[in-house]
């Protein structure tokens, strides 16, 4: 387990401030942030590279704060992957075990393995420079999980990979993390890797954790606008709460959408574009909105479509054969639906205070 | 959309660029069959007969006919290969550490530093000798050095001494910018494999930097062998003890024996040569100092 307390670090334009994590034994956390955000230094500070203002890292309830990189036992693939450009695959993966003085043997039968599992047996006798950015990324994984680490720090590893390669690579990451039970720290500016791998997510905004949960908490309920718009809910609008009856209302110009147990008052609203449904009959009734389409962009297997209610515009997804089956083109009228359920809120008064690092106490999932 | 204009534009412009191209780099091929005019000017003397006006033969073959110019030319040739090796193996031994410090560490008065280490390139080589002379005659440490040390003032030591001065500092400049081109974050990666510091620079660092290393102990080497102020100030122009190629080059030439002199010239010149095809080969930069 990794237990990080009120990290301070200042390093160049970079200010980490009041860092606090904690990090489940085994557990794949993603740390998902714009880049930019530092999310480098605090990677680099973890594995022993930087030397925090303040605070204090645990690793299995021993500090490790003043620890040298070489005593702490974890392993860190940077977004270039280092790898040794004067030395073969083969001896890139070895060169922990060569440090630890480990008999030929055992390094021999260990490459022999690791490159087995990664698919790189072939390339062993290969330098760096000769490799493909997918092939690098692998010799970099089986050099720092030939030292056995405690935990695997992963600076972007997926920055220099092709998109064709990079799913396939998040499946095997994942595969191969599940396998070595190594508790592993993965920064990532991209949402979609981090939903492939990630069993807890935390959100990165300068210089902080301003969100710590499992991916579907993060995505369906953010706690602020920020993390909202990074995880991809592209409609956030501000407006306000209204008691009616026995439930509340959110009210924004001549929108009115029920919601669910919220408290009066401004609030943002949040709802994701996968959450809308497409209706083609255009009959209003609550929670339902007359509109039209306005754009339509491919993307791929699904359209992103934009829809215009009244002032309002929304975005949502729809399938190819969802498109087809209503004979969805621009400015054909549609009915969107969007249930309580898929409504997220976000009370005003949350975001006026500075976003705060929220501790993490729940264990996995 | 203001990119599709440009993109027809620009390839437009190409044709226009012609003259411009034509001229900049008429300066530079003029500037280039400057510099080989002069050198070829002084291989076609060396080679031409009768230049003096002796019965057709050529400057050159003095050499030939002359028993005490070869030796005292060979002597000359071996007294500066020997100094320049000690000195620039000397100062590559200091600036291998002394670089790194000045590549990865951040100190207070760095640009102090920095100016510092530059002082004994940029002061007049002359001048460099009579501060090292008035330092090892007139201070009561260099003095001490001198008297029970190492002899320093008008001995072959002090040709090294001489050359060494200037040479450290100009290594010192060369492989720092070898180290800086080293991502600092492979010793990072290696220590964090469980490489000691130390083990990181020593299995890491030192390797990637071997060439460049290399590279730069050739380029100190030629900056050494062709020194000469600070030699002459220092160890004096004695010939047969102190006259080193350079040296030798001025003495040879004041005393009328041109061709010795040239041939001297000529022979730095073919030195240079391959000491910056070798140095190009090692992947140096186009850095001089």
């Amino acid at each position: 387990m990794i237990d990080i307390r009120n990290l301070d670090i200042t390093l160049g334009e970079f200010n980490l401030r009041q860092i606090n994590l904690r990090i489940p034994e085994g557990a794949y956390f993603v740390i998902l942030g714009p880049t930019g955000a530092g999310k480098t230094v605090l990677l680099e500070c973890i594995v022993g590279l930087h030397q925090p203002d303040a605070g204090q890292i645990f690793l299995n309830q021993q500090e490790v704060t003043l620890l040298k990189p070489e005593e702490r036992r974890l392993s860190y693939v940077p977004q270039d992957y280092c790898l040794f450009p004067h030395l073969t695959a083969y001896e890139n993966i070895a060169f922990g075990m060569r440090s630890a003085k480990m008999p030929a043997a055992v390094i021999a039968e260990t490459v022999a393995r690791l490159a087995g599992m990664l698919h790189i047996t072939a390339l062993l006798r290969r330098r760096p420079l000769t490799l493909s950015g997918g092939e690098k990324q692998r010799v970099a994984l089986a050099r720092a999980l030939a030292v056995r680490p405690r935990v695997l720090l992963l600076d972007e590893p997926m920055a220099a990979v092709d998109e064709r390669t990079r799913e396939e690579m998040c499946e095997e990451l994942k595969a191969l993390q599940r396998e070595f039970g190594t508790t592993t720290i993965h920064v990532s500016h991209n949402f979609e890797e981090t939903l492939a791998v990630a069993d807890l997510i935390g959100i990165f905004q300068d210089g902080r954790i301003v969100q710590v949960g499992d991916p579907r908490t993060v995505f369906h309920q953010p706690v602020s606008e920020f993390v909202a718009d990074f995880t991809g809910a592209r409609n956030i609008l501000r407006g306000e709460v209204k008691a009616a009856g026995n439930g509340a209302v959110f009210h924004l110009d001549d929108l009115r959408l029920r919601v669910d147990g919220a408290c009066p008052g401004p609030a943002t609203l949040v709802v994701r574009p996968e959450s809308i449904r497409l209706l083609a009959d255009a009959a209003s009734d609550e929670n339902r909105l007359c509109g039209a389409v306005v754009r339509m962009v491919d993307k791929g297997p699904t359209y992103k479509i934009d829809v215009a209610t009244g002032a309002v515009s929304w975005v949502l997804l729809a399938s190819k054969r969802e498109a087809a089956d209503l004979a969805l083109a621009p400015g054909r009228p549609v009915t969107l639906d969007i249930p309580p359920s898929a409504i997220h809120l976000i009370p005003a008064e949350d975001q006026a205070l500075p976003p705060s690092p929220i501790l993490l106490e729940s264990v996995m999932p | 959309m203001a990119h599709d204009v440009l993109v027809p534009a620009t390839a437009g412009g190409h044709r226009r660029d012609t003259p411009l191209k034509l001229v900049l780099s008429s300066v530079l091929f003029l500037y280039v069959g400057f510099i080989l005019l002069v050198i070829l000017a002084n291989v076609f003397w060396l080679g031409h007969p009768g230049a003096e006006g002796d019965e057709g033969y050529s400057p050159v073959s003095a050499l030939f006919t002359n028993p005490m110019m070869r030796s005292g030319l060979w002597f000359s040739l071996r007294l500066s290969l020997v100094t320049t090796l000690i000195t620039a193996s000397l100062a590559t031994l200091l600036a291998i550490p002394s670089a790194y410090a000045l590549s990865r560490y951040r100190f207070r008065l760095m640009p102090l530093l920095d100016t510092i280490i530059d002082l004994p390139i940029v002061i007049p080589p002359l001048i460099a000798g009579l501060v090292l002379l008035v330092f090892f005659r007139q201070s009561t440490l260099g003095r001490f050095i001198d008297e029970h040390v190492l002899n320093i003032v008008y001995t072959q030591t002090g040709i090294v001494v001489g050359q060494f001065f200037v040479a450290s500092a100009f290594a010192v400049r060369a492989l720092k910018a070898i180290f800086d081109q080293i991502n600092p974050r492979f010793e990072g990666v290696a220590r964090t494999l469980g490489c000691s510091a130390w083990g990181a620079i020593w299995r890491v660092t030192l390797p990637l930097a071997r060439n460049g290393i290399a590279a730069g102990f050739i380029m100190t080497w030629a900056r050494a062998l062709g020194e000469f102020g600070p030699i002459l100030m220092l160890a004096g122009a004695t010939p047969g003890k102190t006259d080193v190629l350079p040296v030798s080059a001025f003495l040879n030439m004041s005393t009328g024996n041109v061709e010795i002199a040239v041939t001297i010239a000529v022979m730095m010149i073919g030195i240079a040569t391959i000491t910056l095809i070798l140095f190009k080969r090692l992947g140096g930069q186009g850095y001089i100092w």
